[in-house]
């Protein structure tokens, strides 16, 4: 019975459908279709001027909504930071708006503004700075000497200045908690250098260093008239607005400046694979590339034709379409302005297709090289081109804000009506021979962030990992007071007679490997844990942890800048940050500071409380070593030492106490030795053998 | 001499409310953009909204699908979102070489999976059959590929020079947008009403994969994320805003191909469809051409409403996430929703209290205490269709503690509870609100997004225009009313990220 009506229905809509077919116009999707002409644009022309003491003007008349909008451009960078004081730029450019002018506070400014429903904004990035301006119409009078305060009469106020570096801290202290971030930031690095005014980042250190002087300085030495363009758009008559900011910033005297030029870059074609641990992901952040180039480069246009083609037609299509690897995926030579941009290829993709989704990233990369593309796929690239390049002009902030891009950027002003018409005469070769030219596969550059324990195969197949350690430089710890002559002479004294309370020197110098059998306890979320452990350490560089683990042999094994945890189920490189933190406690050995005390520095602090007993005090330090070492004062045998490391609750003081001395071929050695964070006890050591100088067979350190 | 100052206030506010009201604001420009829009609903139930801009000659389409995840229930979580991925993947024509010999591979592949997700549920699975039936799936894809035009759809929009083309999926709806030159209206009205008309939801068991993907990148690797989903798992026992737009992972995974087609065709009848073309664009000839085109879909029953409601809350309750991030806060009050006379005074407290620089919420844990870098309220969280919450959320600063950000902020929600807030901060909120509202009425495709909005959730896309007006009555004695209703704390949820203890 219900088949039956469903059937009849079907036969309704069937015939329905057939007397409606002939009536019906619709057309085909994929059918061609006589499109009617475009109605031209009824934008008008931007007008330009300049005033008397070099500000240039670019205004746009709008009716439709009683609004205005400015943004001007000053030459300036945070290129220009000096290395130690990274973030100068940025905080400049922030403090420039918050820090209040001499007529008003930061905080009034803000309240003025806001009851106005206006915004003045001032940013200074990695290639300019900009001052972004909004307001109602009726607000003009108001607004405009606002803005012209906060340009040329800004006091960078001591408070907001401390304010903005609170939010500088913290974002250093947040940098680490998006994946995404990590990825790009490390990236950028691999790319322009680690230390490049392009990728460098922020740091406690950087940051504290910054002072008013300091960004008083910066602002003094770029923010002038005659290095200002400024555009401005929205419902306001030319005349009139050409004649108010003359009023506001005409008297502004030029400064007749010399521009420095951007700081170059400097790239050398390498392969490279570099991985960042993230254990509590389960999907990896790819990113693979080199160095991109410059949009004045005369292929610009068949390389941003194949951008579209490699993007869509090749990644998006088979990484995401075919093959279900990643939502977001992508393939793209970036050109800058005046800095090289950055060719990437990248994608996020389940821990366990990782080595998959880079394999076929570095094919098509070939592939896009190897042969010509479509037919198909030019003639789609450039109709995307062509029919969408009436949204270039589709509004009058866009023109002029391009506008105002090209000539901050010294471009011509029709840069993309040139660049729309190179792109039309793009032929399939020009596209081959760009990337040829352009793209390196066989010299990319391959960072994942992730989960390795969960990759489908090891990241080695595509060359030397090298791991990169992303935790955060530990604030500096507590002021010391300053060196002198005489509180180092104590402290190399005082070291030397540590030394000796232990033993004969020379012997102690003579030392080249300790082991020792006994107990190790470490503190786990679970509770303490304690397992036998035998430690091999070999001066200067080697390391074998033996530990009998609940869950069987485990062995740690350091050698040089190589470390690996070897299981009964099989091996994997032990996680930078734990590698570092194992090579540093050979920068804090007694025996190894003696043999190598030429390169520190000791200095005597006087008497101190250390783990609730007096002891002489010595801060040691060498390059990139800093820890308090802690003296008996009875015995001069060290009782313990502290220093800043990354403890499990984050950067933090780790205090070590030793004791329990005993002979071991006549050198005293401590028996035990425990940890503590923040009076916590992690780890403790108890020994029950120590042997100097055994045979130990450089077999216990190979790592393949 | 309170009552007197209060009074004051009041005319003060009285006289501030007046002067905006006849400011060029409002006036002619709203009016004039009201009278340059025009309707029409077609005989099937589906609604065009259309607006004349003629400054450039493009247009942007926007389709709201009234459907969003809090139409799901256990077991379809995620459905909404995965069928705005779906609704890419073409037609009977668009993106297939022959379409009835596809369909019979697609209508075994379907088989072959429903037999596998059978044998695998089973409490002793035959591994062998399973074996057999993943090779049969896997050889089946692979002959499903060979009639796949990989995405047509996309390469025919963007080749028509197409800017904008992306869909969103909400807790309240699922919204399809372009952005064409001009003259290409008709190839629009072709290639949409196509995809309402003709879908085929080819290579499912692929995207499925993607969006599980989309999960990972969005939620489960962002300890925000992750925030978002617990907390609102929290705040909501039994309305479906409890479960995240995304959806369960083992729902992903589950979900059939016959369940999209049946949501589909339960969502996606014309009556439950709103457009709006904003651009260079005559509206005669856009009512013609809907006609034509998408007067062809077959109308259906609009669906039936949601019937659970989120009972009355009977404590405080509370959400932790442990993640290898910094601390992050996120508070939630129940409040009616966006339609509920009381809206709009929680719009205006929640700018008052913590939209801005000179908001309260700003000056005291941002600039005064330096206990957090970021501090904001927003109201109609997550969504607004139906009761939700007013939210307020804090990034603590470095050193500083979720705990620290919570007891500042409850101290400025006593003070707004306490004393009315005063004639300027009003005026103040009033002021941004306006100019918020134009901002988007100067972009063709926000403007497009407002209109279908307005006029699906609120009832009428005119109420857009009456927005002025409507703000312009709220009193200060309202907003201190709202604040002494709504923000108590039995009625909310705090969520909090601690940081990981490794």
């Amino acid at each position: 019975m219900k088949n039956k009506t469903t059937a009849f229905l079907a036969l309704g809509v069937m015939l329905l459908a057939m007397l409606a077919a002939p009536l019906a116009a619709q057309k085909n999707p994929k059918a061609p279709f006589d499109f009617p002409k475009l109605n031209p644009l009824k934008i008008p022309p931007v007008t330009q001027l300049t005033l008397k003491n070099g500000i240039r003007l670019y205004l746009i008349e709008d009716h439709r909504f009683p609004t205005i909008d400015m943004r001007g451009m000053f030459f300036t960078a945070s290129a220009f930071d000096p290395a130690a004081k990274a973030g100068l730029a940025a905080l400049t450019g922030t403090v420039l708006r918050t820090g209040g002018t001499e007529r008003l506070s930061g905080d009034q400014i803000d309240r003025e503004l806001e009851t106005m429903a206006a915004d003045i904004e001032t940013v200074i990035d990695s290639e300019s700075g900009s001052i972004h301006v909004s307001m109602l119409r009726e607000n003009l009078d108001q607004v405009l000497p606002l803005m012209a305060d906060i340009l040329r009469r800004p006091v960078f106020a001591q408070e907001k200045i401390d304010l903005a570096k609170i939010d500088a801290r913290t974002g250093i202290s947040r940098r680490n908690d998006d994946v995404g971030q990590i990825a790009e930031r490390e990236f950028s690095k691999l790319i322009y250098g680690a230390q490049s005014p392009y990728a460098r980042q922020n740091e406690y250190a950087t940051i504290d260093a910054i002072t008013r002087d300091d960004m008083v300085a910066f602002y003094k030495s770029y923010f002038h008239p005659d290095n200002m363009r400024l555009a401005v758009w929205g419902d306001f008559n030319g005349g009139q607005m050409a004649r108010k900011i003359e009023a506001a910033l005409g008297d502004w005297p030029a400064a007749g400046l010399k521009l420095p030029a951007l700081p170059a870059v400097d790239y050398e074609f390498k392969p490279t694979v570099s991985y960042i641990e993230k254990s509590d992901v389960n999907q990896s952040n790819i990113m693979v590339g080199h160095i991109g180039g410059l949009l004045d480069n005369s292929d610009y246009a068949a390389l941003s034709v194949m951008n579209r083609i490699l993007s869509f037609d090749r990644m998006f299509k088979r990484i995401r379409t075919d093959e279900g690897l990643a939502y977001s995926v992508w393939g793209y030579y970036g050109a800058g302005y005046r800095v090289p941009g950055v060719f990437s290829a990248g994608a996020q993709t389940k821990s366990g297709s990782t080595i998959k989704a880079i394999g076929i990233m570095l094919d098509e990369m070939k592939r896009m090289r190897s042969e010509e593309v479509s037919d198909e796929e030019l003639q789609r690239a450039k109709d995307q081109f062509m029919n969408s390049y009436v949204f270039q002009f589709d509004s009058r902030a866009k023109i002029i804000r391009r506008m105002l891009t090209y000539a901050y950027y010294g471009y011509p002003l029709d840069f993309s009506e040139q660049l729309f018409k190179r792109i039309e005469t793009v032929t399939r070769a020009d596209i081959l021979n760009a990337a040829k030219k352009y793209l390196r596969p066989d010299q990319v550059q391959i960072l994942v962030v992730g989960r390795q324990a969960d990759f489908d195969k090891p990241l080695g197949e595509f060359g030397t990992v090298n791991t990169i350690d992303i935790a955060i430089p530990v604030p500096a710890g507590e002021a010391v007071p300053e060196a002198t002559p005489e509180s180092l002479a104590k402290g190399r004294e005082f070291f030397a007679k540590a030394v000796a309370a232990a033993g004969d020197p020379e012997k102690i110098k003579a030392i080249r490997n300790v082991r020792m059998e006994g107990e190790l306890t470490q503190s786990t979320p679970m509770g303490e844990m304690t397992m036998a452990a035998e430690i091999v350490s070999v001066y200067p560089d080697k390391v074998l942890f033996a530990l009998d683990t609940p869950g069987g042999k485990m062995n740690m094994v350091i050698n040089g800048a190589k470390a690996v945890i070897q299981m009964p189920q099989g091996s994997m490189p032990l996680p930078e940050a734990q590698r570092k933190s194992i090579m540093e406690n050979f920068g804090r050995d007694l025996y190894y500071v003696w043999q190598n005390a030429e390169r520190y520095q000791f200095q005597a602090l006087g008497v101190q409380e250390f783990a609730g007993r007096e002891a002489f005090g010595l801060l040691v330090t060498a390059p990139g070593v800093s820890y308090h070492l802690f003296l008996d004062p009875q015995t001069m045998l060290p009782s313990g030492m502290s220093y800043q490391t990354l403890t499990q609750e984050g950067p933090g003081t780790v205090e070590e106490r030793v004791s329990d001395y005993r002979e071991v071929d006549g050198i005293r050695m401590p028996f035990k030795s425990e940890s503590y964070a923040k009076d916590k006890r992690v780890s403790a050591q108890t020994v029950k053998m120590i042997q100097v100088n055994a045979e130990v067979s450089d077999d216990l350190f190979k790592i393949e | 001499m309170t009552k007197k100052s209060t009074r004051a206030a009041m005319v003060l506010t009285a006289l501030l409310a007046f002067c905006l009201g006849g400011s060029s604001l409002a006036g002619q420009s709203m009016d004039k953009m009201k009278a340059q829009i025009h309707e029409k609903t077609l005989k099937n139930g589906m609604k065009f909204i259309v607006m004349s801009q003629p400054e450039a000659p493009v247009a942007s389409f926007h389709i709201y699908a009234d459907v969003g995840s809090a139409q799901e229930s256990y077991g379809i979580t995620g459905i909404s979102h995965i069928l705005e991925h779906m609704a890419f993947k073409g037609t009977t024509t668009v993106g297939t070489r022959d379409f009835a010999a596809e369909a019979r591979v697609l209508d075994e592949l379907d088989l072959v999976a429903e037999n596998l997700s059978r044998e695998e549920a089973q409490i002793s699975p035959d591994d062998k059959k399973i074996g057999e039936l993943k090779a049969r799936f896997a050889e089946l894809q692979k002959q499903a590929k060979e009639y796949v035009i990989n995405n047509e759809y996309f390469d025919l929009v963007m080749q028509q020079g197409d800017t904008g083309v992306n869909a969103y999926t909400s807790y309240d709806a699922t919204q399809y947008i372009n952005s064409l030159p001009a003259n290409k209206l008709e190839f629009w009205m072709a290639i949409t009403s196509d995809r309402f008309l003709n879908p085929v939801f080819r290579e499912f068991y692929k995207e499925r994969e993607v969006i599980m993907e989309e999960r990972r990148l969005g939620l489960e690797t962002q300890p925000i994320g992750k925030l978002l989903e617990d907390f609102m798992a929290v705040a909501y026992k039994a309305h479906p805003y409890h479960h995240h737009v995304i959806g369960h992972m083992s729902d992903i995974q589950g979900i059939r191909h016959q369940d999209v087609k049946d949501y589909f065709k339960k969502f996606y009848s014309p009556s439950n469809l709103t457009a709006a073309i904003v651009g260079d664009v005559d509206a005669a000839e856009v009512f013609r051409l809907a006609e034509l085109y998408f007067g062809r879909i077959t109308s259906g029953p609009r669906p039936e409403p949601i019937r659970t409601r989120e009972p009355e809350q009977w404590g405080e309750r509370r959400a932790t996430v442990t993640a290898q991030s910094q601390p992050v806060l996120l508070v939630g009050y129940h409040k009616p929703d966006v339609r509920h006379a009381d809206n709009g005074a929680l719009d205006a407290l929640a700018n008052i209290i913590g939209q801005g620089r000179s908001s309260r919420l700003w000056e005291s844990l941002v600039k005064k205490e330096k206990a957090a870098t970021q501090v904001a309220c927003f109201n109609n969280f997550p969504g607004e269709k139906y009761p939700n919450l007013i939210a307020f959320f804090s990034m603590p600063s470095k050193d500083k503690t979720a705990a620290q950000s919570l007891e500042l902020i409850d101290r400025e929600i006593e003070r707004i509870k306490k004393e009315p807030v005063s004639a300027q901060e009003l005026a103040k909120y009033k002021r941004m609100t306006k100019k918020a509202l134009i901002g988007q009425m100067k972009s063709n495709a926000r403007l497009a997004a407002l209109l279908t909005r307005y006029d699906v959730v609120q009832g009428d896309w005119r109420l857009v225009f009456d927005e002025l007006a409507a703000i312009d009555r709220i009193s200060a004695a309202d907003v201190q009313r709202v604040a002494n209703t709504y923000l108590a704390a039995g009625n909310r949820t705090v969520g909090e990220i601690v940081p990981e203890k490794k």
